[in-house]
């Protein structure tokens, strides 16, 4: 029995228990006010950024965050505890973004014609100088415009690995489907956006001089 | 070199650490003995590095007033029953008191909030048809049987410990194999296989990788313009699996 959705949905969310989570749910349901607001203060900057770079745009990615909390705020109530409350937010609002950035507009700001704004990123390194930092920030600047331009279902798994430092299975969780097809998105999302890149004279996506064998490393 | 080239999504997943031991040595084996795919590792590498060097932005200041003041003027506490004991099944009775319409309205945004994906735009399609035909279902039952009663024994399971997997729970003793999804397309039928559009009959892992036609390559525009439907399959940002000209393509969006 368990079907492949099955599979995906549950294993990808069995990430051990989830006590502390659920009590606070069931806090916010018995009407205390605290439990919201440390759902918020935990998860606030997690969603914004979430939101900042799925739709590109600050003011829009505001607009998200807050819907997206009184989504939370409303039906924080039915989390189970199954999967972790982070899980089940990341879910709430990748959908809403979803929905909203669907029915509003296309991401269509062209690599190097967005304006400066929360939405242009910064490589952060404070011990740079400062013209170090000025080149960093161009780089950081095309590969958070690059990240736009991805097709939504390539930027949201890549945004939910490279900027949210989920694992595949956790991703799974979050987007209902199987690890082999995060594992795909993921790779084909950083294909396409090195090929960006590389057409804007990045090359092979070498933002701010990222040193090569810095991470991930050769494991066995 | 020692074999093929390693794939793009191993390269990856590699640089993740999202191999298994036995898959990472293969990899490592290969690696060992190929310049070409070691400076595709470190590209890649290079790329997740940079991507995870992007600083995170803090949310603007008045958000949280925003937030608090937008949640205040909500009408009630919170929507959702009190949380009974893990494995306890919420009661029903106070939903069995509403009208047949105020029925239906609460169970689709039951629905609705325990499916999230599928049901918000999903990428993969089979899903949104199951939680489609889930609803039409119980929305006769609820119209064929006032009480709401004919619930019970058809979901005996259904708003018990983890209901925000609603679809997995139901549909757990359905057979493994989703509906396919397909679309007709160019005189051809093509079927969903997680991100790719495959042309019915054509199996892209046979003998001899298709030849990979970008969008935006000559041979692509070619294709596009005789058959411009095909456009539609590749607007979700997939890749397309087709026959023409004797030839197996895989047709992507890209350049």
């Amino acid at each position: 029995m368990g079907g492949t959705l099955r599979a995906a949905l549950v294993d990808g969310a069995l990430v051990g228990g989830h006590d502390e989570d659920l009590e606070l749910a069931r806090r916010h349901s018995r009407g205390d006010p605290r439990a919201f607001d440390e759902v918020y203060a935990g998860y606030a900057a997690m969603v914004y950024n979430l939101a900042l770079r799925l739709s590109g745009d600050g003011d829009e990615a505001a607009d998200l965050t807050q819907e997206v909390f009184l989504r939370v705020y409303r039906h924080l109530g039915s989390f189970s505890g199954r999967a972790a409350l982070k899980t089940w937010i990341f879910r709430v609002a990748v959908n809403h973004c979803r929905e909203r950035l669907s029915r509003f507009r296309p991401l269509t700001v062209p690599l190097g014609e967005e304006a400066d704004g929360p939405g242009t990123a910064r490589v952060a390194d404070p011990r740079r100088g400062p013209e170090e930092q000025a080149v960093a920030a161009d780089l950081g600047r095309q590969v958070a415009q690059g990240l736009a331009r991805l097709p939504a279902p390539f930027r949201e798994a890549v945004v939910l690995r490279d900027l949210q430092g989920l694992s595949y299975q956790e991703i799974a969780a979050v987007l209902g489907v199987r690890v082999g097809t995060v594992r795909s998105r993921i790779a084909r999302g950083r294909e396409q956006l090195r090929a960006l890149l590389d057409r804007r004279g990045t090359p092979a996506g070498a933002p701010a001089g990222a040193p090569g064998g810095h991470h991930g490393g050769m494991s066995s | 070199m020692s074999g093929r080239h390693l794939s793009s999504t191993s390269l990856s997943a590699y640089v993740d650490g999202e191999t298994g031991p036995a898959e990472a040595r293969r990899l490592e084996l290969h690696l060992a003995a190929c310049a070409g795919c070691r400076s595709r590792l470190a590209s890649t590498r290079r790329l997740a590095g940079g991507l995870r060097r992007l600083a995170a932005v803090p949310p603007p200041a008045e958000l949280a007033a925003r937030v608090h003041s937008r949640i205040a003027a909500e009408p009630d506490a919170p929507a959702a029953a009190p949380a009974g004991p893990p494995g306890s099944r919420p009661s029903l009775r106070p939903f069995r008191r509403l009208p047949a319409w105020r029925r239906l309205r609460a169970m689709s945004s039951w629905i609705y909030w325990h499916d999230l994906p599928p049901l918000r735009g999903s990428w993969s399609a089979p899903a949104p048809l199951l939680s489609l035909g889930l609803m039409l279902l119980v929305t006769v039952l609820l119209l064929e049987n006032g009480s709401g009663a004919g619930l019970a024994p058809l979901y005996p399971s259904l708003p018990r410990a983890h209901p925000e997997f609603l679809v997995s729970e139901v549909f757990g003793d359905a057979p493994a194999v989703l509906p396919q999804t397909t679309s007709e397309v160019a005189g051809r039928v093509f079927v969903w296989s997680d991100d790719v559009w495959v042309q019915r009959g054509v199996d892209p892992g046979g003998a001899g990788a298709p030849r990979a036609v970008p969008a935006s390559s000559p041979a692509g525009r070619e294709l596009l313009a005789k058959h411009a439907d095909l456009g539609v399959l590749l607007a979700d940002g997939s890749r397309v699996v087709l026959r023409y000209n004797y030839e197996t393509l895989e047709l992507w969006n890209g350049s």
